[in-house]
């Protein structure tokens, strides 16, 4: 006949417990988030400064090639046309138009002497890593353009690489958030099952799962 | 007789519920503090990034005039090298045209090829011109621009962002403990003591980790806060 009554404090340890655990777990979340914000700014930062510094160095790079283009084209015209004008003062010197020739000789002379003074200013025939190896060659071009790309490719390189980890950090950190706005929700559970006696064990087992869901999207966020 | 007037309920409730307001106080204030120092790691990383473009511009100002005063050099060169070979002709044209050239075009074009094209220690041993010194000679001349040092705001702003961290650890810390001495007041007897003793002891242990950290961090910076 005597039904027994429910006892109004069972389960209620086990909820403090639960509560306790998920705080501890709330606050490592968002010391993770934390650390994962400081990260994500840090690589932005990088990534911005890497960027500046590509930037910069391919402003020296252009004026670095417009002084070695201009010299090194001034010095092939000077050479081909004090070749050519010597080519034409010896046709004329065959066809006995000995002033003409002898013009056109003083004319390929003042060229060659361009010519000669443009090789000593050129990188091209200066630098032993790209003047020719005889005077039929002509300079290392390729490897020249090469060099000059180096650092910023290398720099790019970095930057995206920065740049990657910047994407890979912020969208822990907001993954992170959302983790915790899932934690708010097993809280308040929680909190519904310290005020209720019936319902207590179904908010209880329904903040325990959801508490479960967090820790493993927790995990999969911490090895992602 | 004095442990049962020590665990008085009455009692208790009134030492808990200081306690708590302590706690609450000191978390919200090491919250604050965590994140004065988040903001100085941001200004720091600013501040490196404006150092670093106003640097940049600067060195991209010098490197054009160094390139510009190259490419004069090169021209007062080779037409000083022209005009010594007209110079030397048999053509009594060209020696005419070159004794103008040296008293009206070269004159003009070594003026324009300065410093560069006409000081010793901007020649190298193979002919070419110092580019890099007259460059390092240009970045002298402005010391205001060589001092701006973008690697050093960085530095400090890793090293606010550490000290971060650490004070985000710090005042999880104070939150658990609040966490403890929430269940002191809602428990009764013994239980309650043991949380609220164990919610004093985290407390006082994060407040302890939190003050070494920040002395650590400020002494690290030369005493800057």
């Amino acid at each position: 006949m005597n039904e027994p009554t429910p006892n109004p404090d069972r389960f209620r340890l086990a909820i403090l417990v639960l509560t306790l655990i998920n705080t501890i777990f709330a606050a490592a979340l968002s010391g993770l988030q934390v650390d994962a914000n400081i990260r994500a700014d840090k690589a932005s930062r990088d990534s911005q400064y890497l960027a500046l510094l590509a930037a910069n160095e391919l402003v020296r790079i252009g004026h670095q090639n417009a002084y070695d283009s201009e010299v090194f084209t001034n010095t092939v015209k000077d050479t081909q046309q004090s070749l050519v004008m010597e080519f034409t003062a010896l046709e004329l010197e065959q066809a006995e138009e000995n002033e003409s020739a002898a013009r056109l000789h003083s004319q390929s002379q003042v060229a060659q002497a361009r010519s000669e003074q443009g090789t000593a200013l050129s990188l091209f025939y200066s630098d032993p890593r790209y003047a020719p190896a005889t005077e039929a060659d002509i300079p290392d071009l390729e490897g020249y353009l090469l060099d000059q790309m180096k650092l910023p490719n290398d720099l790019v390189v970095k930057q995206n690489t920065a740049t990657d980890e910047y994407h890979q950090w912020n969208k822990k950190g907001d993954a992170y958030i959302a983790v915790l706005t899932v934690i708010a929700i097993a809280f308040f559970l929680l909190g519904l099952a310290q005020s209720t006696t019936r319902l207590r064990l179904f908010f209880a087992i329904s903040a325990l799962v959801i508490m479960f869901i967090a820790g493993a999207w927790t995990g999969l966020i911490l090895i992602g | 007789m004095t442990e049962r007037k020590f665990l008085d309920p009455a009692r208790m409730d009134v030492v808990i519920a200081v306690l708590i307001a302590l706690v609450s106080l000191t978390t919200a204030l090491a919250a604050w503090r965590t994140n004065v120092v988040g903001s100085s790691a941001a200004d720091a990383n600013r501040q490196g990034l404006i150092d670093a473009l106003k640097k940049g511009a600067a060195q991209n100002e010098n490197w054009r005039k160094v390139y510009e005063e190259a490419g004069h050099a090169a021209t007062f060169a080779i037409e000083s090298a022209a005009t010594e070979a007209m110079e030397s002709s048999d053509d009594e044209s060209l020696r005419a045209a070159a004794k103008n050239l040296r008293q009206y075009l070269l004159p003009s074009l070594q003026l324009l090829s300065e410093p560069l094209g006409t000081q010793k220690k901007y020649q190298k041993p193979d002919g070419t011109f110092d580019i890099e010194k007259r460059f390092a000679d240009l970045e002298a001349e402005a010391p205001d621009m060589q001092a701006l040092d973008p690697a050093a705001s960085f530095e400090l702003a890793d090293r606010y962002s550490s000290e971060q961290r650490w004070l985000t650890m710090g005042t999880v810390l104070l939150a658990i403990s609040l966490l403890w001495l929430g269940l002191a007041e809602m428990l009764s007897g013994r239980a309650r003591v043991v949380n609220m003793i164990l919610g004093t002891g985290v407390y006082l242990f994060g407040l302890l980790f939190f003050l070494i950290v920040e002395a650590v961090s400020i002494l690290g910076r030369g005493g800057v806060l």
